[in-house]
């Protein structure tokens, strides 16, 4: 699975800190998911598309589509 | 408080109080154990209790600021961890097990039967605790 989650974050100019903060996650794990090592759950993946006021489909996307 | 950081807090109390308790009861009933079982015994007990103390001490200092405490509350409810902890956990489920039928079956050739049979016992009842752990959260999700 890949996602805009690095692009999004840096559009907002926000630190990884800042947004692992915000959906109450460890900065090491935004680190993974923006690297496409870890597919976060559903809950976390909603919580990362709301942040940034997308739906997860806009976030999150499998590598063929 | 959040509840992670409660159960983490109340888990080091458990494990400083049973330190505790065993040594007392160590102290108490000097004359049931040898001095080679007593030192064991004793070691085991100040070893919880260092523990314990070290666990509620970190637990304390990392909620004291209003940002440590929600990067730990962070850390503890974090998917990720999570998931490296219970594929963690299960690896040295797997590897334990089998060093321990391994060791089990060689003690047993080698002519200590008791050993060896308890050994490979503790492989039995292993295995079969993760059996019954894995029917009851199979059935719960």
């Amino acid at each position: 699975m890949k996602n805009l989650v690095e692009e999004l974050r840096k559009s907002r100019n926000e630190k990884q800190e800042e947004l692992a903060h915000c959906v109450g996650v460890s900065r090491q794990t935004i680190i993974s998911i923006e690297k496409g090592k870890y597919n976060p759950s559903i809950m976390l993946a909603f919580k990362i598309s709301r942040h940034f006021n997308k739906s997860i489909e806009e976030v999150f996307f499998c590598e063929e589509e | 408080m959040n509840k992670e950081i409660k159960k983490k807090i109340m888990a080091s109390v458990i494990v400083i109080l049973l330190g505790i308790v065993i040594l007392f009861s160590t102290l108490i009933f000097k004359n049931v154990f040898n001095e080679n079982k007593i030192d064991y015994i004793t070691g085991v007990s100040s070893g919880l209790i260092v523990v314990g103390m070290f666990i509620f001490i970190k637990t304390i200092y990392a909620i004291s600021g209003a940002d440590k405490g929600q990067e730990m509350v962070n850390k503890l409810q974090d998917e990720r961890l999570i998931a490296i902890n219970n594929e963690a956990s299960g690896i040295t489920f797997r590897i334990t097990t089998v060093i321990a039928a391994i060791a089990g079956i060689v003690l047993y050739l080698l002519g200590l039967e008791k050993e060896g049979m308890l050994l490979t016992a503790f492989v039995g009842i292993d295995t079969l605790i993760y059996l019954m752990s894995y029917f009851i959260i199979s059935k719960r999700k």
